[in-house]
């Protein structure tokens, strides 16, 4: 059995509540516990001196567009699970939209296969709400929840038909299990590429208007408190749908949300700073200062957990014309590393791992506490990285590319292993 | 006519991407560099060595006959070398891309280069792939520089003004799909750069969010938009709007929204229209209204073909004197 101290970290679980100093004690990929600091070290145990650093349940990234299989040419399955490692999360929740899509048990079984073989950060599979995510019939939820499916979306494409929509999450809280209501009103966003409003019209880019999400989080809702089903909204980028969301925890309704890095640290004046800048073009799209500053508040209250948004695109999807550019931006390796500083640690243990844990029912991760997972992330909060750094050799389509983030990954380990060490 | 009894100056920036970051002394400049090229074009040699020994490159990936057409005869007139590229835009018909057009064409090492495109941005993206200077002719919805600046010539002509003296006082109705129409955006940043007061108005639906960022008027109201104006600027509409969700049906767009003759006639009598053209006959405007007096149509199309010319031999100009080549 390998024993592991971190030594003098801040230890951050919020479980329990602790943020201090401490030493952290891993054994046979568990940890042991939280120990006084400088206390004496079982014999044997490897000891890692992490002083200065913050020291974190591993992340739980809610929503990565793996691109494996299918589209393996904007990354591989290799290089998101390392890039994982280096961004600090342990566990990544891919998103059925892959090629095939993940629509049937056997998907689910031959992807978590395939992340096994793969080694790096551990993969997690939702699975799609509709057949072939085409919006028309129930994928097979119940065999697909038997075989590893935690969650279920037809991300990043919404369920457009309400009465298809009502009963795949009727059906799915059947099984326990979350549906994650990703995307947007189709008929409203249309083919929009930037949200609509002053910049998107001075820089003649067809718009998303603001209301194309807020129907869709209104719709989902009302849905979740008909049908009772645990839903989670994917990245939410409006100060009103910040507000409907508040309004449902409020009255009680069983719904959370996420935000994605990029809404926390920009907004649609980025686009007048480097107009037709393809790395900007996101979905859901920038908006205005105020969204971006609710956003900010709701992260610190609570109300939203963190998650990476990761969507690899080539050059074939972005050295083009912004209009016909693909949406997306990496983000797996630097999500940690670009945030801290936005809040307290404690409440970012909360956003990136604590919450999403909860919400996916995985009851062994998500904190530091004795017998949990040794899934554990390092970050040192004042040592800065370079975005192209931490990039490494994945995919480059960020709009932070050649900026710093004020923060790095010092060490990531899964189940007492460290997996990455900067 | 030799280049110094022309150049007055040149313009801040390398390229002509828009309106949009121009200062009024580049637009005057650009006009007051027409106005001598309009004497060379009523000359009966029409001819003037300006860019003897350079090439221009007219990239046309949307189908535009009268405006490549008009960038042609202007760069020979300057005696450049001149070549055309048409391709599509179309993101459908999976070929070459933008960016690997413009690095083969950049081979060429043409000086100049004219682009049409139907994304907005494509010219800025050539900016980026392209040694030459670019010159858009219009990116989507984005813009359409030559357009504007060609507008602002003939009103300027038509109210007896010179470029210095501007549009102060002057009060300019815009009317139709502002929110698909590139040449409301440029006309909506040169104007007000010119001093004139410009009321921006359409259906409600062809209204965009934010237009007062260019500190216009705004109005769903074509008759109160067009009450007391010095000119109207109708633009096209295009046909696929016709269907769209936005109006609903040519017939109602003509009556409420068009330049019919009724509306015509309550215009003052001084007033001018103009249209980008090509004219869509009966529906923005009613053929009698573009066929009047009043109608400068035809002197924009004119006038175009100075400001073209003005506006390539200024970024040659500017590229010879140091620019960033």
């Amino acid at each position: 059995v390998t024993t592991t101290v971190l030594r003098g970290g801040r230890v951050l679980c919020p479980a329990s509540g602790h943020d201090g100093v401490a030493d952290l004690v891993l054994q046979g990929g568990l940890v042991e516990g939280i120990e006084r600091p400088g206390g004496p070290v079982p014999e044997g145990a490897e000891l890692i001196d992490v002083d200065g650093c913050w020291v974190l349940p591993g992340g739980v990234d809610l929503c990565a567009y793996v691109r494996a299989p299918g589209r393996e040419e904007e990354e591989t399955l290799e290089a998101t699970l390392a890039g994982a490692l280096r961004g600090g999360f342990t566990t990544v929740l891919a998103m059925p939209g892959t090629e095939p899509p993940t629509d049937g048990a056997d998907d689910v079984r031959e992807r978590l296969a395939a992340a096994r073989a793969a080694g790096g950060a551990e993969l997690l599979v939702a699975g799609c709400l509709t057949q072939g995510r085409a919006g028309r019939e129930l994928a097979e939820i119940g065999e697909m929840t038997r075989a590893g499916a935690v969650a279920f979306t037809d991300a990043p494409d919404p369920v457009a038909d309400a009465e298809l929509l009502r009963r795949a999450m009727e059906y799915a809280r059947g099984f326990e299990r979350p549906v994650l209501a990703v995307g947007a009103d189709p008929s409203l966003s249309g083919r929009g590429v930037a949200a609509e409003g002053a910049v998107a019209t001075r820089l003649g880019l067809s718009g998303i208007p603001e209301v194309a999400e807020v129907v869709f989080v209104a719709r989902h809702l009302e849905l979740a408190r008909l049908t009772g089903a645990r839903v989670h909204l994917g990245a939410l980028s409006s100060a009103r749908s910040v507000e409907l969301l508040r309004r449902a925890r409020h009255e009680g309704l069983p719904v959370s949300a996420e935000v994605h890095p990029f809404h926390l640290l920009l907004d649609e004046r980025a686009h007048t700073a480097r107009p037709y800048d393809t790395a900007l073009h996101l979905r859901p799209p920038l908006r205005r200062a105020e969204d971006r500053e609710a956003l900010l508040t709701a992260l610190h209250e609570g109300l939203l957990l963190l998650a990476s948004g990761h969507a690899p695109v080539g050059p074939e999807g972005k050295e083009v014309e912004f209009g016909a550019s693909e949406s997306g931006a990496v983000s797996l390796p630097t999500t940690l590393p670009l945030v801290v500083g936005l809040l307290a640690p404690l409440a970012l243990a909360h956003a990136a791992s604590a919450g999403p844990a909860a919400l996916l029912g995985l009851s062994d991760r998500g904190r530091l506490t004795e017998g949990a997972r040794a899934d554990v992330v390092v970050l040192d909060p004042a040592r800065p990285l370079a975005v192209d750094v931490a990039l490494d050799a994945g995919a480059r389509n960020t709009p932070f590319l050649g900026q710093i983030c004020p923060s790095s990954v010092r060490l990531t380990l899964v189940a007492g292993d460290v997996r990455f060490r900067a | 006519m030799t280049t110094g009894a022309l150049a007055a100056g040149t313009l801040k920036a390398p390229h002509l991407l828009g309106i949009d970051g121009m200062s009024r002394e580049d637009l005057v400049l650009v006009l007051e560099t027409a106005l001598r090229f309009k004497e060379v074009n009523e000359r009966a040699v029409k001819k003037v060595p300006a860019l003897r020994g350079l090439t221009v490159v007219n990239l046309f990936f949307e189908a535009s006959t009268r405006t490549r057409l008009s960038f042609e005869l202007a760069a020979k007139r300057l005696s450049a070398d001149v070549v055309n590229f048409t391709g599509s835009s179309s993101s459908v018909v999976k070929g070459e891309t933008l960016l690997d057009t413009a690095r083969v064409m950049n081979a060429y090492g043409p000086d100049l280069v004219v682009v049409r495109h139907a994304q907005a941005g494509a010219a800025q993206m050539l900016t980026g792939a392209m040694d030459a200077a670019i010159l858009n002719a219009g990116d989507g919805e984005h813009e359409h520089p030559t357009q504007a600046l060609l507008d602002a010539f003939t009103l300027l002509e038509r109210m007896g003004r010179s470029p210095q003296e501007g549009l102060t006082g002057k009060r300019i109705a815009i009317v139709g799909d502002i929110a698909h129409s590139r040449v409301a955006r440029s006309n909506l940043l040169a104007l007000p750069l010119l001093g004139a007061e410009v009321i921006a108005a359409g259906p409600a639906t062809m209204l965009p969010a934010g237009l007062e960022q260019y500190g216009v008027q705004v109005t769903a109201d074509v008759d109160k938009a067009l009450e007391g104006c010095d000119a109207v600027m109708m633009l096209r509409i295009q046909k696929e709007r016709l269907k769209g969700p936005r109006i609903p049906s040519d017939r109602e767009y003509a009556r409420l929204f068009g330049l019919t003759k009724e509306r015509a006639a309550r215009l003052r009598d001084d007033a001018l229209v103009l249209h980008p053209g090509p004219m869509n006959r009966g529906v923005e405007i009613a053929p009698e209204v573009a066929d009047s007096g009043r109608s400068v149509i035809l002197e924009q199309a004119k006038n175009g073909l100075a400001v073209r010319m003005a506006a390539l031999y200024l970024l040659a100009l500017g590229r010879r004197e140091g620019g960033p080549s």
